[in-house]
């Protein structure tokens, strides 16, 4: 049924309802997210009337929202990858102003360090241009540690930014999961409210801003959330459910930031975070922030090492050898729990051994009045009673902690190691003294040199010898005992005793049949003790890596005492001891020769510097202890030493093998009928004692002794079963000779008995004849090594087993200067150079005209060929306050290529120009996505935009046919006005 | 295509926006008189700038090494230069005490006049410079370099270290002469005939004692290890006067570099002003075009006309 009232009727409400859209869209104009909304109408279903269908009105069919998928989308994708590009921007930004500013930066306080150097190397001795020279070294530390801390605070910063980012992240994740709640309540996208989607794309916006993510929308229109190209594991936002992320910060330097998946349930590892704020925080901090501190940390250390290394090698006013300019020891810092600095803790190292590698916590307890320290490695705690009795100093893993107000109780902080260079540096001098401005040598021509001519001199720039790997390499590790096997007539040393130990001593025992000598060397070919060596041993020696490339043979020295020995200093050679010596059981020496025979020559071994006769050997005997104390007391009148002899066996009776007979020195002790206890056993011992000249007793650990009686003290005697056959006896032994030991006594309190030989070099006297004595041979030194020592092993056989000591570096009072070289040209091309001071011939060269002479690190340019009997001396350059050589080389590192190939200057400026060139890369990729994001925005804004034209448009149009509508109702009401009135 | 109202008025202020942000760039740049106001808006100027600073830093130094050299140049020449004078005086000295023309008091005196040169002699060696250094005791500034021994002997206490300064990258010039190369050391024969070494100061002593002594041989020998000692002079002062012309040529050089330095640097990080100005009023211009239209097309709603 339908009538002229009817479609007035629900014109006017369409109209209404169309109007009523218009104007919320006008209402919206200035809401974020907004869509504009569209009214469809709809003809509504004709009504038949015979053959002719009439219309019935219109009707509202829907509110529709402006909307373009893909439009929204590709907003999405530009806005992530625009967003990514601001903090990178921003933040090379701050970094360039940082570090490229003229003022503020290191390229002016390296200028001004360098400028200083070459000032003072005009005058050395100005106090003025000393003192500018190390503020200005001050100044270029602190530029650098100034720089450093800006970074970090720059870092500190950057931390918050992506903290607040992905907090945000994870609240609009929550937003949106509410959002996808109330989208389930229908079914189809179609059928939801417009504003609940508009909330929904928005949220979207807004979360694509701060990161790159994919989004999986289902029917209802409800989306899932994870980051771009994340695993599906690690959706955080799935239908009604929002997980969260978080950032995690490495400790140390160089290393990504991680993303957690839900920090507090799974932990999952979502791998790397693109696009977006956080994306482009994160890039900037992995990708240029961690690898500029780097380099800028190697920069220093590369710059301060080259300066390290010229001014150890100068002297400073104080006559010594300059120490290290700037230190990049290891600082520690306090912090407060959320990672800033905590000015209130103070933390020295104690020592260089200070370990703390990941840091620790301290937390102060009142009830205890202990420090609770937890290793942040490890996690380990540990109660640490305070040094202090008001609590504020302790002492942890090497470090001095001390707070500035007394603790009170939950004080808590951290401890952590500045990993960084740039952080640690620091100058290490403080007075202008020290300052190594001067050469560390000075080179002085004789006045009777046959001409004045002009000589150079340059040193500390050799490089160190090197020692093969398969050598002990004493130097690693000093103060200890080991011993090794080493290869023999290698012409490698076996070991090397490094410069500055406290004395050495190196000991061979070689077997009887084994003939073998230890060899000292210096680096210089000079042997200073030992054997005549073969000429093919000797050519060889001179291909040895430790051996300086140019030395000649010399043995000048070699095995001499007092005056005459290597730099005054003697090497002690043989078996020494203070007050008594016991040797080692004698090894069995039997002579079956039927003649007699003479075990060691006469005069082969001294003793105390008197030679002593021959040991000979009846034939069909062996060799025993009291045939050694009676060859060796024969001279003892001169030798203030006595010799006794002793053999005794000491038996424990749990090694008793009962089984077994014995007899001793062929007289059976115990045949069928075992004793049953050790008295037993040494009452039947004791019985035969007349004949065995053996007897036993039993001391206080219930333990059997045999011994000689007396009056046969140092005999041997023989264990042994009553009929032989068997290999061990009752006493668990085997069946064999027991020789004993002899006990030398000096006649004085601290009386010395040295064991030597008659002429070690010319072999009258070796260490296999010690041996036969049972001692070892051993060549010592108690004094401070002065230089590097090698030692060699010689001998018959291919390997030989050495026992050694190197004392522990001797602790420097201020920084050792060497004494004066001599050098001399003794003959034509022949220079031989000696150490003043002991008159000691250290080295020979030979001269090439117009070459350089080298001698170990020092070498020597002449500008014309000197002359036979022409003198140069070189010696530490004490009081050269005008020497300019070590500062005009410092100011010449300016000009010197660092690691990386760049002049120190330039490495600054370019590490300064690397963050440039992503600086104006990103601004360029910034424009180009601005236009791509500005174009999606366009396309989607002209799809859901509200235009104010538009909407005028429309109202006046809904007006009017509102209008119209009303006129429907009013003709209608004319119509049955008139009807009516017709009636009437 | 459909332009939202909303994207409208943000497109239009974008552009004003940055209109003005251009305008405030220029402004400060015409200000600072510098390209790069902060080292961020132009890096290339501003490393350019830091490795010229850097370069003339260097230049600055070696001008002010090539000023020392010069100085220490003139101290020494004054008193070589003198100290050959006195030799020359005392060659004539020797000649004329040879003549056989002047009485033994005339010879006496010439004897003290000579012993006066000998300690002048003594003391220009010994001079100190300003600061109180001696300058002939090689790098022993500190020590006094020609003492007289109990003996009347002139020893030499200073070292035989002459030092150089850079005066361009690797070029080093010699900055002191050592006492020990201005005394000398020149092969003598002693009265026993056997053959010695001996210094300048060694030959005047003998002189002076000779002429004391009026021995007339003995003079003579000596006058003509005058002639050695004067030569030995002459050779230093002509090479400090190498030495000096070395120096003024390299100070011109470095002059010119300087200078060359100087324009790249201003080229560098200073603005061009006419450039900047016509740049701010074109952005000025476009500025105030943008406003007018804003403010005229904003006008334009058909909400005017219902």
């Amino acid at each position: 049924m339908t009538d002229l009232l009817t479609i007035g009727a629900t014109a006017t409400q369409l109209y209404r309802q169309a109007l009523s859209t218009v104007s919320n869209n006008i209402a919206n104009i200035n809401s974020e997210g907004y869509s504009r909304q569209e009214v469809t109408t709809a003809e509504n279903a004709p009504s038949q009337q015979g053959v002719s269908y009439i219309g019935t009105g219109a009707r509202l069919q829907g509110i529709q929202r402006a909307y373009d998928e893909f439009a929204e989308s590709s907003i999405r994708t530009a806005q992530s990858s625009l967003a990514a590009q601001e903090p990178m921007i921003k933040y090379t930004d701050r970094v360039i102003n940082l570090m490229g500013s003229e003022t503020g930066g290191l390229s002016a306080a390296i200028d001004k360090f360098f400028s200083s150097a070459t000032k003072l190397s005009t005058n050395p001795s100005e106090q003025t241009y000393r003192q500018e020279f190390l503020s200005s070294a001050n100044f270029f530390a602190a530029r650098v540690q100034s720089i450093s801390t800006d970074l970090s605070a720059l870092d500190n910063e950057m931390r918050s930014e992506v903290k607040a980012n992905i907090d945000e992240l994870n609240q609009l994740a929550t937003s949106l999961s509410l959002v996808n709640r109330q989208l389930g309540k229908n079914t189809k996208q179609s059928l939801q409210p417009p504003a609940i989607l508009d909330q929904r794309d928005h949220l979207m916006h807004e979360m694509s801003k701060l990161a790159k993510l994919d989004f999986t929308f289902d029917i209802a229109g409800r989306v899932d959330v994870k980051l771009a190209g994340a695993s599906d594991s690690t959706t955080f936002v799935k239908t009604n459910e929002a997980k969260t992320l978080s950032a995690v910060f490495p400790t140390t330097p160089g290393s990504p930031v991680a993303i957690l998946f839900d920090p507090y349930g799974e932990k999952l590892n979502v791998g790397a975070l693109k696009g977006g704020t956080i994306g482009g925080l994160l890039s900037f901090r992995d990708d240029v922030f961690e690898p500029l501190r780097d380099d800028l940390d190697s920069l220093v250390e590369s710059l301060t090492t080259s300066l390290n290394t010229v001014h150890a090698a100068g002297m400073n006013q104080n006559n010594e050898t300059g120490q290290v300019l700037f230190s990049l020891a290891t600082t520690y810092l306090g912090s407060n729990a959320d990672g800033t600095l905590d000015a209130g803790v103070k933390a020295t190292a104690l020592s260089s051994s200070a370990d703390i590698a990941g840091g620790f916590s301290a937390q102060w307890s009142a009830a205890t009045k202990t420090w609770l320290v937890t290793d942040s490695a490890s996690g380990v705690s540990t109660s640490v009673q305070p040094s202090s009795s008001d609590g504020k100093s302790f002492e942890y893993a090497g470090l001095a902690i001390e707070t500035a107000d007394a603790p009170v109780n939950g004080r808590q902080f951290f401890v952590s190691p500045s990993l960084r260079a740039s952080e640690n540096i620091s100058v290490a001098i403080n007075d202008s003294k020290q300052i190594a401005s001067a050469g560390r040598l000075l080179l002085q021509q004789s006045v009777n040199n046959t001409k004045l001519i002009s000589a150079e001199i340059e040193y500390g720039q050799a490089q160190p010898l090197s020692f093969a790997a398969s050598t002990i390499d004493g130097g690693s590790k000093v103060n200890f005992l080991s011993s090794a096997t080493v290869t023999t007539n290698s012409v490698e040393p076996a070991l090397r005793i490094p410069k500055g130990s406290a004395g050495f001593s190196v000991t061979i025992q070689p077997d009887l049949a084994e003939s073998q000598a230890l060899q000292v060397f210096t680096t210089q070919l000079n042997h200073i003790a030992g054997t005549t060596l073969t000429d093919e041993f000797r050519t060889g020696l001179g291909s040895a890596t430790p051996i300086e490339s140019n030395a000649s043979y010399l043995s000048a020295y070699a095995n001499e005492t007092g005056t005459a020995a290597y730099l005054d200093s003697a090497l002690k050679i043989g078996a020494s001891a203070k007050d008594s010596l016991l040797s080692l059981p004698i090894p069995k020496q039997s002579n079956t020769t039927g003649l007699s025979s003479t075990l060691i020559g006469n005069q082969a071994i001294t003793l105390n510097g008197v030679a002593l006769g021959p040991l000979t050997l009846d034939t069909g005997t062996t060799l025993s202890a009291q045939q050694i104390a009676s060859w060796a007391n024969a001279a003892s009148a001169s030798t203030d030493v006595t010799a006794s002899a002793r053999n005794s066996l000491v038996i424990s009776p749990d090694d008793f093998d009962t089984t077994r007979r014995l007899s001793i020195n062929g007289t059976t002790i115990v045949d069928l009928t075992r004793p049953d206890n050790t008295r037993a056993l040494a009452d039947l011992i004791n019985a035969q004692a007349a004949t065995t000249r053996v007897g036993a007793s039993i001391d206080a650990q219930g333990n059997l002794v045999l011994a000689n009686t007396e009056g046969n003290e140092g005999e041997n005697f023989v264990l042994g079963s009553p009929d032989g056959g068997e290999a061990s006896n009752f006493l668990g032994r085997a069946n064999a000779i027991v020789i004993g030991r002899v006990y030398y006594e000096a006649a004085d309190d601290g009386g010395a008995i040295d064991f030597g030989f008659g002429n070690y070099w010319t072999g009258e006297g070796t260490p296999q004849d010690l041996a036969r004595l049972g001692l070892a041979t051993t060549i010592s030194s108690d004094k401070e090594v002065s230089e590097d020592l090698l030692i060699y092993a010689t001998g018959d056989s291919a390997k030989t087993d050495i026992e050694f000591r190197v004392g522990a570096p001797v602790a420097k009072q201020g920084n050792e200067v060497e004494e004066a070289l001599e050098f001399k040209f003794t003959a034509e091309k022949t220079v031989e150079i000696r150490d003043t001071a002991t008159n000691t011939l250290l080295a020979t060269r030979t001269y090439e005209s117009a070459k350089e002479l080298v001698f170990g690190d020092i070498r020597l340019r002449f500008s014309d060929t000197p002359s036979v009997g022409d003198v140069f001396t070189v010696k530490p350059n004490f009081d050269g306050l005008g020497d300019n050589t070590t500062i005009s080389a410092l100011a010449n590192v300016q000009n010197t290529r660092l690691e990386g190939g760049e002049i120190p200057v330039q490495a600054y400026i370019t590490l300064v120009n690397g963050v440039g060139n992503v600086n104006s890369l990103s601004k360029m990729s910034a424009e180009a996505l601005e236009v791509v994001y500005d174009d999606a925005v366009a396309i989607g804004d002209a799809a859901s935009g509200v235009s104010l034209d538009d909407e005028a448009a429309n109202l006046i149009r809904f007006q009017q046919s509102y209008q119209a509508a009303a006129q429907i109702i009013k003709i209608s009401g004319d119509l049955f006005d008139a009807i009516l009135s017709a009636s009437r | 295509m459909k332009i939202s109202t909303n994207q409208y008025f943000t497109s239009l202020n974008k552009q004003m926006t940055a209109q003005q942000s251009k305008i405030a760039e220029t402004q400060a740049q015409l200000a600072t008189g510098k390209k790069a106001v902060m080292p961020s808006t132009d890096l290339a100027a501003t490393t350019a700038t830091l490795r010229l600073q850097s370069v003339i830093t260097k230049q600055t130094d070696y001008v002010a090494n090539l000023n020392s050299l010069d100085n220490r140049m003139v101290l020494e020449e004054g008193a070589v230069t003198a100290m050959q004078d006195m030799v020359y005086r005392m060659q004539e000295l020797a000649i004329a005490a040879r003549s056989g023309t002047y009485s033994s008091q005339d010879i006496k005196y010439m004897a003290t006049e000579a012993e006066g040169y000998l300690a002048d002699m003594k003391a220009l060696a010994n001079s100190v410079d300003m600061n109180g250094n001696y300058v002939f005791s090689g790098t022993a500034t500190t020590t006094k370099p020609f003492v007289t021994s109990d003996s009347g002997e002139v020893e030499y206490f200073g070292n035989q270290s002459e030092v150089s300064l850079e005066v361009d990258g690797g070029y080093k010039l010699r900055l002191n002469t050592s006492g020990h190369s201005l005394a000398g050391n020149f092969d003598r024969i002693a009265d026993d005939g056997s053959a010695i070494k001996g210094d300048m100061f060694a030959v005047i002593s003998d002189f002076v004692n000779a002429l004391k002594a009026n021995d007339t041989a003995k003079i003579g020998s000596t006058m003509n290890e005058l002639d050695t000692v004067g030569n030995h002079l002459g050779g230093q002062v002509v090479d400090l006067g190498v030495r000096q012309n070395l120096i003024a040529e390299r100070k011109e050089i470095a002059a010119d570099k300087q200078i060359i330095y100087q324009n790249l640097l201003s080229e560098a990080q200073d603005l061009d002003y006419s450039k900047a100005i016509t740049q701010l009023s074109s952005d000025m211009l476009a500025l105030e075009a943008a406003q007018s239209t804003f403010a005229k097309v904003t006008q334009l709603t058909l909400f005017n006309f219902i």
